[in-house]
């Protein structure tokens, strides 16, 4: 019954527009008319413009001309309101038609300008960034940082080539799912793996430095109406198309580039004399009882004397200036059968990090076929493969149970005393690099030896030692079927694969014995990773649209089928034999192998209806039905129909264009009104696949049998996450369009997180996957965008956007029970009543200056085996929150929010003749950072070599100072988690700084020359003590603000040109 | 003409739809290759049997250090360092949390629930070669929910009882009934009884250990279960009959020869014979009778992590955490070892001095010297480490019964202690005492043990005269002090009535335990056991605060253990 019931209901929303193509009748041609007549001149000039086509605003049917004086005569239906004015070089113009005496007038402003009308008005919100020809960017994120910044909180995860960036919409909308926008790649939802492991340390797999941004056409943000993506779209969703043809003219571009990055600054380490003294005194807290140590005698005859007597600058080793380079060639073209764009690029980028080097190949077919009468369909297919060398980057986790295996970190720490070249038997310089340093042998055994960076990058160096290679092959066709004027059906297919190869080895040259996971002493390491991701995605739509005088209609519904499977294999072992065996082999030592092998499939019934009135009020409705192999069976809010779970997602929108109303008053400074409201509901589908089903693991016993036992119990009510956000904005053009502001605001409600929850101890299992908790976030966007400047010779614009958000946790599952996470050293703090990813630790108060002080707090920590500590003189002194003497856990409180109060960017174009200037700052404002590499580096605690802050260390009584005393093991915990390592992340940042030159060509041959030279990240204002204030380590949400010290991004250099032939 | 082809179109395009809406269930229906959906994982072939009894072995690797600390930091016979974690000191102090991490029902519901789910859906019936094809597994895995659930309800005190499978949350949240200890055992004496003439399974050597010691005795965990369940006699038979193999009276589990003694022909109490350590120098050893199987590395979830409590490892930096408690030295010192010296055809039994001044540790009672030695920091061990002294150095602890890195459940030794417990409760305290003295064989039982007593114990008193010998049978207390059946100080004395003269053995067996048992993780359990018997708190209190010896008697440990609750961890 209920299945009937629900076929019922579907074949009313497939065919609703089918009834209403029955049903239509041709409009009545008589209708009440008006005319229009008005004036349109260049606003730089006032010279009247010639040719300027005026229609009536959505409605092409009623069109006129300007003559050489400018004016026009235009007859329209008397409820027209507004009408559009259009010519080549010059950017289109909506004007109102008030109850004016004159006419209506129109200035029109140079294409150099950034577009302020649409054709298409439209209930929902969107931003769109086009214009990516100069950029030489490896992959997108860069363009949507510096075009988007104020839509899309974008931090670039590190300076390593094709990086990318973590995005963040509306806020953080997940807790423990995942939180950045669905990527829409030419109408197909992509996976992009965000949570996948990789090999090497520090590094992700970027999916879209796979595409080449040469070939992408414009990037959209959708703000709201994102109901249609269902369960994928509660992020917030960005579009990226690529290029098609657009006219039957051949245009061929070639585009070449060459680029210089300087080495990104890095932290100010001590020297060879200051580490020495430093290592010296942390001698003395090992309780050592020797009393002659080989790097600190004086004597010059001494045999290891010139071995312990250098000055290095370990970064010399590891950085280096890089270069970059690009060749690219787009074809595009066509003819009445086909329109094709084909577009071929390499580009190679080494990086400021050695042996960190990108190379990418792109090939990409776009074409539009026309079959048959009426019938049309698109074929693209693409293809691009990457290739690295890799190493491991950032500051390890955990420096207890591996040795430092970062060429980059190791730099840093490695004791400046000692050289990356051997000394041979006669105390000579050899041309042989050194191995791991022993200075501490003698002292605290070989487990704190530190490898020689330069042989992990020289004896790492090889194809199948520590290598990446990834790629992407798409395939798409989509026919399309004009059934008549009003209707067409189409079908979307698509076909999509990344194929992924990683090697990682570790050398035994160079690098200490050393233990991993507790595998007992290990001379190298070898792990090798393959992973294939298959998508299948299919989209059938149906559309139709119809104008009723007055009524506009548009309607449109489909069904989306998406099936993508991934799956892994990652294998590591240990000994190899020696650096020339790098290979995972049968023969290795404790061999493990580990994968994933996951199938995720949806399907989505969709529906839209776009309605507007006098080209006045605008209204949208939208609906899906989402089902999904994740969705539990009885998911909670699902519609349960053929045997699953069903989520239902409505939205609606309204736009009112208030400047087209009749008593809008015209004379006024406004020249464009528009506000909107909306309403949104949309899902998070990132659940486990498997976490709704109760299954067994296996768990390898004794190294022989795999023992099967329940490793889950499935929550059959398990759902996605819901978001619902309202969305309000308004929009205004003034001063003959000079002034563009737009300001939206968002409030959003997102609940039945996905979370782990605590199940009854008799289960023999600690938590099954649930939806409890729900968080909410407010936030806003406002720019403005000023022609500060429109001669005929010169032209200027300038804009700002600010954005803000604030979030709040509402509800946590364990009745509320707070919960913290550990994330390098961080203490992060998930809290009813809190943002997202605060940061818990501990309050300072300075350094005790004297025992005297110190004894008179009494202040102590409890050691991990139950005895007392006392601070003394020389160590810090902690709040003691809780009045009870004793700094423990219970001490610790909100010390930094990642969140940034204010984001955005600003930017200014001039353009003089063929010359412009583009420049474009972002920046963040009020962002805590926890400095995850300076605790190390300045924690006192091992022989690593610090910073030069620590040379104002404590070292005698009485002695005022920031920096605590030093300490071998820092038993009071000096260097614990706390607002001593917690800035201020805030920013000004002159991202991009673009000069380019469009030669005037007249030549048969060449049509076009642009020469173009760009600067990033040229400038950036901080009081930030990092290398870069931008970075991010990983892409959930509680991983943010933490700087693990990944590859800052350095200043970069390029010069360019494009010749359209 | 177009309506034509518009309609034909839509329908075909209604059509498509529908079909995909139709198949939406089996369509939404993933598979994976790395994980079984509970549905598929049926029971009904050979192989799967086996992969799921390894689970549940490897549910049980997640409770050995667990079980084995918590019977073994709460007794009497360890005390901690100042390295040993907090969560450990909170063991020793009875001061338990729930945050404790050594405080965990759920693991070993994770044991119940694995083993409910095979019962549940094993098919017992299925036969093969006229042979039910599980039914060894079937008892194999009923014995080892018993055990866990026997484990759980000393550690609890009572406990939900399931015995069905959860899957579901709705199953995990529903209120099951709580059984007090007593009615543990009475449900599982009944539930396992059926079972007690099943054969062991066994899949051959597995990694080189012989699999059939990963299963438990169904015998010996009825007759403890009859023990703690104060059903004495049924504890006593079943102990009996495992030890004498009742069924084919073949492979008779006797105690063997194996002691640590001072040399026999020489008087000077200088040289030992180490024959002890022995026993738990291969897991392979006939005395272990059945052990959890561990993992040899220490990355994997069941690698046992007790050595780098007990011993001095890498991991641990050599800090290792628990040591012997002054208790158990002196307990041992005050053990009277003799020996019968024979030479030139004259025998005299030679008692052994009380008092070493070359190795402190060889006097009384040897077993503590066999297993346990120290040694100053850093004189052989060459690793590469540093061997001067520094804050990350320290003197090194081994006690060689952890060294094969498994974690024993069942030894001979300690069946016949239980044994013998059981029996003395059971009315037959000279028996009792004449497993602990004598070794039980016919002439040895004939000799010693009153006719009366010997004719009311009927076949419990009956082992053999051809399988169980002087050759092969020793009394255990003589495997640490000597020649013990020679022992004048070694006796019951005359008392004025049976009872009393059972509470004597039963503290003579209590000793025995902490001599034999001792770092096997069983302390606390016994001690709480025959508290229960005696009905005597204060009897255990005294026990737990005299652990630093009599002369550090600890008043406030005295005051929490006093009381009953603090014997029992809080359930969560």
């Amino acid at each position: 019954m209920k299945q009937s019931l629900f076929k019922a209901g579907l074949f009313c929303i497939l065919f609703l527009g089918t009834t209403a193509v029955f049903g239509q009748k041709s409009v009545s041609t008589k209708v009440a008319t008006k005319t229009i007549s008005g004036k349109v001149t260049d606003a730089a000039t006032r010279a009247p413009l010639a040719g300027v086509h005026v229609q009536a605003y959505g409605n092409d049917k009623f069109t006129a001309m300007t003559g050489e004086d400018g004016t026009y005569a235009i007859k329209v239906p008397e409820y027209v309101t507004s009408v559009a004015m259009q010519v080549e070089g010059y950017n289109l113009v909506q004007c109102a038609i008030n109850k004016r005496s004159k006419g209506v007038d129109a200035s029109l402003l140079s294409n150099v300008f950034v577009e302020q009308y649409q054709n298409r008005t439209l209930a929902t919100k969107s931003t769109t960034a086009v214009g990516f020809d100069l950029s030489t960017d490896l992959s997108i994120e860069p363009q949507i940082e510096a075009k988007l910044g104020g839509d899309v909180r974008t931090i670039t995860r590190s300076g390593l080539p094709g990086m990318g960036a973590v995005m963040f919409m509306n806020g953080l909308n997940s807790l423990s799912a995942n939180a950045q926008p669905l990527i829409v790649l030419d109408g197909v939802l992509i996976d992009m793996q965000y949570n996948r492991s990789m090999v090497h340390d520090g590094y992700y797999n970027n999916l879209l430095s796979n595409l080449n941004v040469g070939d992408i056409e414009k990037v959209t943000v959708i703000k709201n109406g994102t109901a249609i993506y269902g369960a994928k779209g509660g992020n917030g969703v960005l579009l990226i198309d690529t290029k098609r043809n657009q006219s039957m003219a051949t245009k061929i571009d070639f585009t070449m580039s060459g680029g210089f990055e300087l080495t990104p600054m890095q932290p100010s380490m001590m020297d060879a004399t200051q580490y020495r003294s430093y290592a010296s005194e942390l001698l003395g807290s090992t309780g050592t009882t020797l009393t002659e140590f080989k790097f600190l005698k004086v004597d010059k005859d001494y045999y290891y004397y010139n071995q312990y007597h250098n000055n290095t600058d370990w970064s010399k080793e590891t950085y280096q200036n890089s270069f970059a380079q690009s060749y690219g060639i787009n074809v595009q073209g066509g003819d009445d059968v086909a329109d094709y764009n084909l577009s071929v690029g390499y580009t190679n980028s080494e990086s400021t990090l050695k042996k960190n080097d990108f190379s990418r190949f792109n090939l990409r077919l776009n074409s539009d076929i026309r079959l048959f009468k009426n019938m049309t369909a698109r074929f693209d297919a693409s293809f691009s493969d990457v290739q690295r060398n890799l190493r491991d980057d950032g500051v390890t986790d955990d420096f207890t149970s591996s040795t430092v295996t970062s060429p980059g970190f190791l730099s840093l720490i490695k004791s400046p005393f000692l050289n990356p070249y051997a000394y041979d038997t006669q105390g000579r310089l050899s041309s042989f690099y050194d191995e791991a340093d022993n200075y501490l042998d003698e002292v605290i055994g070989k487990n704190v030896s530190l490898a020689n960076p330069s042989c992990i990058l020289k004896y790492g160096d090889a194809k199948n030692k520590n290598s990446f290679s990834n790629n992407l092959i798409t395939l798409a066709i989509s026919p399309k079927y004009q059934i008549n004027k009003r209707l067409y059906v189409s079908e979307h297919f698509s076909y999509t694969s990344v194929n992924s190869y990683e090697n990682y080895y570790l050398p035994i040259k160079g690098v200490p014995t050393l233990t991993v996971d507790n595998n007992g002493t290990i001379y190298n390491i070898a792990k090798s990773l393959s992973s294939h991701q298959n998508g299948f995605f299919s989209d059938t739509k149906m559309s139709w649209n119809n104008q009723y005088g007055e009524h506009t209609i548009k309607v449109l519904g489909g069904a989306r089928f998406i099936n993508n499977t991934y799956n892994l294999n990652l294998q590591k072992g240990y000994n190899t034999g020696n650096d020339k065996m790098p290979n995972m082999s049968l023969s290795l030592y404790n061999k493990t192998t580990s994968g994933a092998d996951d199938i995720s499939r949806s399907l989505t019934y969709y529906a839209n209806a776009d309605y507007n009135y006098l080209e006045k009020y605008y209204l949208t409705g939208a609906v899906s039905m989402e089902t999904s192999s994740a969705f539990g069976k009885e998911a909670k809010d699902g519609l349960k129909l053929g045997g699953v779970a069903w989520g239902l997602f409505p939205s609606i929108q309204g736009a009112w264009v208030v400047s087209s109303e009749p008593w809008f008053h015209s004379d006024g400074d406004i020249d464009y009104l528009k506000i909107n409201v909306g309403y949104d509901l949309s899902g998070n589908d990132d659940i486990n696949y498997t976490a709704s089903r109760s299954y067994f693991t296996a768990q390898r016993i004794l190294n022989s049998i795999d023992g099967l036992s329940i490793g889950n119990i499935g929550n059959t009510t398990l759902q996605w996450e819901t978001t619902r956000r309202l969305t309000g904005g308004m929009d205004i053009n003034m001063f003959n369009n000079k002034v563009n502001f737009q300001a939206n605001v968002f409030k959003g409600w997102t609940s039945n997180l996905l979370t782990l929850k605590d199940i009854a101890f008799n289960s023999g299992l600690p938590n099954i996957w649930s939806n409890d908790g729900s968080l909410e976030n407010f936030g806003y966007n406002v720019s403005i965008n000023v022609k500060v400047l429109n001669s005929k010779k010169w032209k200027m614009e300038m804009g700002a956007n600010v954005s803000h958000y604030e979030n709040k946790i509402t509800a946590l599952s364990n009745n509320n029970k707070p919960f913290t996470t550990n994330i390098y050293g961080a203490t992060v703090l998930t809290k009813v009543n809190s943002p997202v990813g605060v940061f818990y630790g501990y309050k300072t108060e300075g350094v005790y200056s004297t025992t005297e002080k110190a004894n008179a707090d009494g202040l102590y920590v409890i050691t991990k085996t139950g005895t007392h500590q006392n601070f003394g003189a020389g160590d810090l002194k902690f709040t003691d929150l809780t009045p009870d003497g004793v700094i423990n856990e219970l001490d610790r409180t909100i010390i930094g929010n990642p969140n940034p109060d204010l984001f955005g960017n600003l930017f200014a174009n001039l353009n003089c003749n063929h010359l412009t200037l583009n420049v474009v700052f972002n920046y963040s404002l009020g962002n805590d950072v926890y400095n995850y590499q300076r605790s190390i580096l300045e924690s006192g605690s091992r022989f690593y070599n610090q910073t030069t802050a620590l040379t104002n260390r404590w070292t005698s009584e009485g002695q005022t100072t920031t920096i605590p005393k030093i300490q071998y093991g820092d038993v009071v915990g000096n260097g614990r988690f706390s607002d001593r390592w917690i800035e201020d992340g805030s920013y000004l940042r002159l991202k991009s700084l673009t000069l380019s030159y469009n030669l005037p060509m007249n030549n048969t041959y060449i049509k076009g020359f642009t020469v173009w030279g760009t600067a990033s990240n040229l400038l950036t204002f901080t009081k930030y003590l990092g290398s870069d204030p931008e970075f991010s380590l990983g892409n959930s949400v509680l991983a943010q603000g933490i700087d693990r010290g990944l590859l800052a991004q350095g200043r970069t250099f390029t010069l360019g040109v494009r010749i359209n032939l | 003409m177009h309506m034509k082809i518009k309609s034909i179109l839509l329908a075909g395009l209604s059509l498509i739809s529908m079909g995909m809406y139709t198949s939406c269930e089996n369509m939404m229906d993933t598979t994976s290759n790395l994980v079984m959906f509970s549905k598929d994982n049926t029971l009904n072939q050979a192989t799967d049997t086996v992969y799921s009894v390894m689970g549940i072995i490897g549910k049980m690797q997640a409770i050995a250090d667990r079980t084995v600390l918590l019977g073994e930091i709460r007794g009497d016979l360890v005390e901690l360092t100042p390295q040993a974690s907090v969560d450990l000191q909170e063991l020793a102090q009875f001061k338990v949390g729930t945050e404790n991490v050594y405080n965990s029902a759920e693991s070993y519901y994770a044991v119940i629930n694995n083993c409910n789910f095979y019962l549940a859906n094993v098919d017992t019936a299925l036969k093969k070669r006229n042979e039910y094809v599980f039914m060894k597994e079937f008892a194999a895995v009923k014995t080892f929910r018993a055990w866990t659930y026997l484990q759980l309800a000393t550690i609890y005190g009572s406990v939900p009882i399931i015995t069905e499978p959860i899957l579901t949350e709705a199953a995990a949240n529903k209120v099951y009934p709580l059984y007090n200890i007593k009615q543990i055992c009475n449900y599982f004496i009944d539930d396992l009884t059926p079972y007690i003439e099943t054969p062991t399974p066994g899949y051959g050597a597995i990694n080189g250990l012989d699999s059939k010691k990963f299963f438990l005795p169904t015998r010996v965990v009825l007759g403890d279960l009859c023990l703690w369940g104060e059903r004495y006699l049924e504890a006593a038979r079943f102990y009996h009959d495992y030890l004498t193999n009742i069924t084919t009276q073949t492979n008779v589990v006797s105690t063997s020869l194996s002691q640590t003694i001072w040399n026999k022909d020489e008087t000077t109490f200088s040289k030992m014979q180490n024959g002890y350590n022995y026993l738990f120098s291969t897991i392979g050893n006939v005395e272990i009778v059945s052990y959890i199987p561990m993992e040899t590395t220490a990355s994997e979830k069941g690698f046992s992590g007790l050595s780098n409590v007990f011993n001095s490892t890498i991991q641990n930096n050599y800090f290792y955490q628990a040591t012997p408690s002054r208790k158990l030295f002196e307990l041992s010192k005050a053990q009277s070892n003799c020996i019968v010296y024979s030479t030139n055809n004259k025998q005299d039994t030679l008692y052994a001095p009380t008092r070493n001044d070359v190795n402190p540790l060889w006097v009384g009672d040897l077993r503590l010297a066999s297993v346990y030695s120290t040694k100053s920091d850093g004189t052989t061990i060459n690793d590469g480490n540093p061997t001067t002294s520094s804050l990350y150095s320290s003197a090194r602890q081994t006690i060689s019964k952890l060294s094969t890195g498994h974690v024993l459940l069942y030894r001979r030794g300690q069946i016949y202690l239980r044994f013998a417990e059981a029996m003395n409760r059971a009315g037959f305290p000279e028996s009792a005492f004449a497993i602990l003295k004598y070794g039980l064989y016919q002439s040895n039982i004939d000799k010693y043990v009153d006719p009366v007593e010997r004719s009311r114990a009927g076949i419990l008193m009956y082992f053999s005269q051809y399988l169980f010998t002087p050759n092969n049978t020793l009394g255990i207390h003589s495997r640490g002090s000597g020649d013990a059946f020679a022992n004048k100080n070694y006796v019951i004395p005359e008392l004025p009535n049976q009872n009393d003269s059972i509470n004597y053995v039963e503290d003579l067996i209590c000793d025995e335990t902490a001599l034999e048992t001792s770092f096997e993780g069983c302390r606390f359990f016994d001690l709480v056991r025959m508290a229960l018997h005696r009905d005597d708190n204060l009897w255990l209190a005294q026990k737990i605060a005299e652990r630093n010896g009599p002369a550090n008697f600890d008043a406030d440990l005295y005051k929490t253990v006093k009381e009953r609750e603090s014997w029992f961890l809080p359930l969560k």
